[in-house]
């Protein structure tokens, strides 16, 4: 018995230092975020932040490699026709074994998604080191263009993304997409379209910079030429997350505005925080004055009815909000007022709400919402006998009616309002 | 490993955890992919099912107490059909232990060990298997105790935190909205998949003290099998969706990643439950194929079964073979066997009027 054991124990301490998979660390470099755009010829182009380890552990930003040292990690950027490709050509370029168990963000450029994002899922489906809780965001323009923007507090970029994507939600015009649950869920499943988050890069010294698409945001020079090998210059600027991307499948068909986004957001119960501002006529003198809501959050449900193989959509928000800023003199201990801000707040909320199914139902006929999943839940024999392989072409007529409640719960620090001396 | 060795219901219950469950939680997706959203209440119904073949094995064991089904199938249906049964459960084990390590090998190397050649894992995980067979069931119902709380522990830890905060019930209703046929085949499947813990029980039965007193434990050991079937299908689709969870390669692996460094909670278990798994096989084919061969030469025998185990693990070209073999082999080999054997010892029993302790194997 102890031959075989010691025959095991040499055998085990042969193979266990690791001589196939070993790599220094020294050798190799982190990329926190990948930027995709595709080119006019067909081919992809992978850009990525990159960063080396530090002796103790972690990422930080470059001491040394071929690429540009910045304040930030090293742009490379490699053109290929798949994004495999892209990643070898990255370590020809690099010199060292590029990991991407780190990469916290993916940013797609407008065209990459607008022509069909089956190539660059096929990337992200099975690589086991790229996560599905990696943040996926679209951008107007070249993707490129925001992995290479050094915002002012010159951190990574992915991490800048992070950070602005967290804060972003806080306000309720844009929402934390990511790789799993924004694209490959809503792909795979019947009733659900995909949506990804927008980010606007903006180069502030470059005077001539124009309009970046959708409805705001500003385009630099591209950095570096489409489809060449190599680092990227980098430059000052901001990043804005913005709005969502939305998708048919797996394209890109357009874009909602903040409104629209929280619109969607209420829908699919995603608001968790945010101000609307409504514009009351209960001023001392009469005139519209705004008021300004925080608003603490909300539910909604969806309810269908279903008579003769059509179906109605109901949808009911309820709203919970604050008084934020309110300069105008009308008395806030009314209730009468109370109620009459609460209909002013509800009449807010459903137009962003019926302009989020205005834009995603109607002109791009998405089902982001996932009315299709929701009808399947709950009334699943008839999604599966009479809407199942109907439901792209029925949605954008099916008629949504929209409901909504908003309760005002507090008032801020003061009860009533100030009255400035004549 | 020559002599019989007796173990405690504790140790028996430890013993047969890994072998049971081991090909189970390399297919959670594949349950899903047959039974959708009901994939739990399949996995339910199937453990239930197979948890009625282990009660009949313990209760034939207690017409020849301190004999394996296999010696007790050959003192009531004569040699020839014993030694048969015999090979061809040797032939059985072997391939599923095989089927462990190409599972777990191929899942290293996707994951962890991309450049290792597989046949490294396989001989590591099966030599320290055999050196763990090799000291006896008492030995192995030891270090199972121990192991398997240590594997269930992390396992579970690292795969409710991969839950946090991702799991959403939208996925997890309506169920049984795929009709009656997926939820009987997704049942079937899983009875098969726990069928290989059941081929070690037909062997194990002879180092049970008291085989009739095992009832409250094997209804125990189905039970907590049923945890690891709802934690497995319910977090895989309710993290992912049933249509998502359908298509992993490792659902509870995909599940962990979403957290960076909770990985390890999921490789760990799984390497020290194939080794056990793979220790617990080597050792019933050890016995088997002593017994078959008359205790002639056990040590050439434990050397060709080994060998065969690695080879077939080897001959595997990939994974994704692996994994096809894996439900051919669970669905249409051990669940059948274990049927057959069952079946032909009951009724040789029932021919000979309940009697066999008193015959010469």
């Amino acid at each position: 018995m102890r031959a075989p054991a010691l025959l095991l124990i040499v055998i085990t301490l042969l193979v266990f230092p690791g001589c196939w998979d070993r790599y220094e660390l020294e050798n190799t470099v982190f990329i926190t975020s990948l930027g995709v755009d595709r080119e006019p010829g067909g081919e992809l182009t992978l850009t990525a932040e990159s960063t080396l380890p530090q002796p103790g552990g972690g990422a930080a930003g470059p001491t040394g490699g071929n690429g540009t040292k910045g304040p930030q990690g090293v742009i490379y950027q490699s053109s290929d026709k798949t994004l495999t490709a892209a990643v070898g050509r990255f370590q020809q370029i690099i010199g060292r074994k590029v990991f991407l168990g780190y990469v916290r963000s993916i940013v797609i450029g407008e065209d990459a998604a607008r022509e069909d994002m089956t190539q660059i899922l096929g990337f992200l489906d099975r690589n086991p080191l790229l996560r599905r809780s990696s943040l996926v965001l679209i951008t107007p323009g070249r993707a490129s263009l925001v992995l290479s923007t050094v915002v002012p507090r010159k951190t990574l970029v992915s991490e800048a993304i992070s950070l602005r994507v967290a804060q972003t939600e806080q306000t309720g015009v844009s929402f934390t997409t990511m790789v799993g649950d924004s694209i490959f869920i809503p792909l795979a499943t019947d009733g659900l379209e995909p949506i990804a988050a927008r980010v606007i890069a903006t180069s502030f010294p470059d005077k001539s910079a124009g309009s970046q698409g959708g409805d705001g945001g500003n385009t630099a020079e591209m950095p570096g030429n489409s489809g060449t090998q190599g680092e990227v210059a980098q430059k000052a600027g901001l990043l804005r997350v913005s709005g969502m991307a939305v998708f048919r499948e797996t394209r890109l068909v357009g874009w909602l505005n903040e409104k629209e986004s929280r619109g969607w957001g209420w829908i699919r119960k995603r608001v968790r925080r945010g101000y609307a501002v409504t514009l009351t006529p209960r001023s001392a003198q009469g005139q519209l004055n705004p008021v300004t809501f925080h608003l603490l959050g909300g539910k909604s449900s969806i309810k269908y009815s279903i008579d003769n193989d059509e179906v109605a959509v109901h949808v009911t928000v309820n709203v919970r909000g604050e008084v934020a800023e309110c300069a105008t003199g009308i008395d806030l201990t009314d209730p009468d007022i109370i109620n009459s801000l609460e209909s002013d707040l509800a009449e807010e909320i459903k137009s962003e709400v019926e302009a989020a199914l205005e834009k995603g139902q109607r002109e791009l006929e998405s089902d982001i919402f996932g009315f299709g999943f929701q009808l399947f839940r709950q009334h699943s024999r008839e999604w599966n006998q009479e809407f199942k392989d109907r439901w792209p072409e029925l949605f954008p007529s099916v008629p949504i009616d929209v409901n909504v409640n908003a309760s005002i719960e507090n008032t801020g620090v003061v009860l009533r309002a100030l009255k400035i001396k004549p | 490993m020559s002599e019989r060795q007796k173990i405690s219901q504790r140790q028996a219950f430890y013993f047969l955890y890994s072998p049971s469950v081991i090909l189970f939680t390399f297919q959670f997706a594949t349950v899903i992919n047959i039974a959708g959203r009901e994939s739990w209440v399949a996995g339910s119904i199937g453990i239930l099912f197979m948890m009625t073949f282990s009660l009949w094995t313990l209760w034939l064991s207690q017409f020849a107490p301190g004999h394996t089904i296999l010696e007790i199938l050959e003192m009531v249906a004569g040699q020839i059909i014993g030694r048969a049964v015999g090979i061809v459960y040797t032939l059985i084990t072997v391939i599923i232990a095989a089927l462990v390590l190409r599972n777990l090998s191929g899942m290293l190397q996707t994951i962890t060990l991309p450049n290792t050649p597989v046949w490294v894992t396989i001989l590591v995980i099966l030599g320290t298997g055999a050196v763990i067979a090799h000291g006896g069931i008492e030995v192995q119902g030891r270090l199972a105790e121990v192991l398997v709380i240590v594997l269930f522990t992390i396992f579970f830890s690292g795969f409710l935190l991969g839950l946090r905060g991702q799991f959403n019930t939208d996925f997890i209703i309506p169920v049984f909205d795929r009709g009656i046929r997926d939820l009987v085949g997704g049942a079937y499947f899983t009875a098969g998949q726990i069928a290989t813990g059941n081929l070690c029980l037909l062997v194990m039965v002879a180092a049970l003290p008291r085989s009739g007193d095992s009832y409250p434990m094997i209804a125990k050991l189905y039970l907590s099998f049923l945890i690891i079937a709802f934690t497995g299908t319910l977090g895989t689709i309710g993290v992912f969706g049933a249509e998502e969870g359908a298509r992993m390669a490792f659902a509870d692996f995909n599940v962990t990643l979403l957290i960076q460094g909770l990985e390890v909670a999921i490789v760990v278990p799984y390497i020290l439950g194939s080794i056990l798994s793979v220790a617990a096989f080597t050792y019933c084919y050890w016995v088997e194929t002593t017994r078959t061969f008359n205790n002639w030469r056990p040590a050439i025998w434990q050397t060709i079964t080994v060998s065969l185990a690695a080879v077939t693990a080897i001959s595997i070209s990939s994974n994704n073979e692996s994994y096809f073999l894996s439900t051919l082999v669970s669905s249409y080999l051990a669940l059948p066997f274990t049927l057959l054997v069952l079946l032909l010892t009951s009724a040789c029993l029932l021919l000979r009027g309940g009697k066999a302790a008193g015959k010469k194997t």
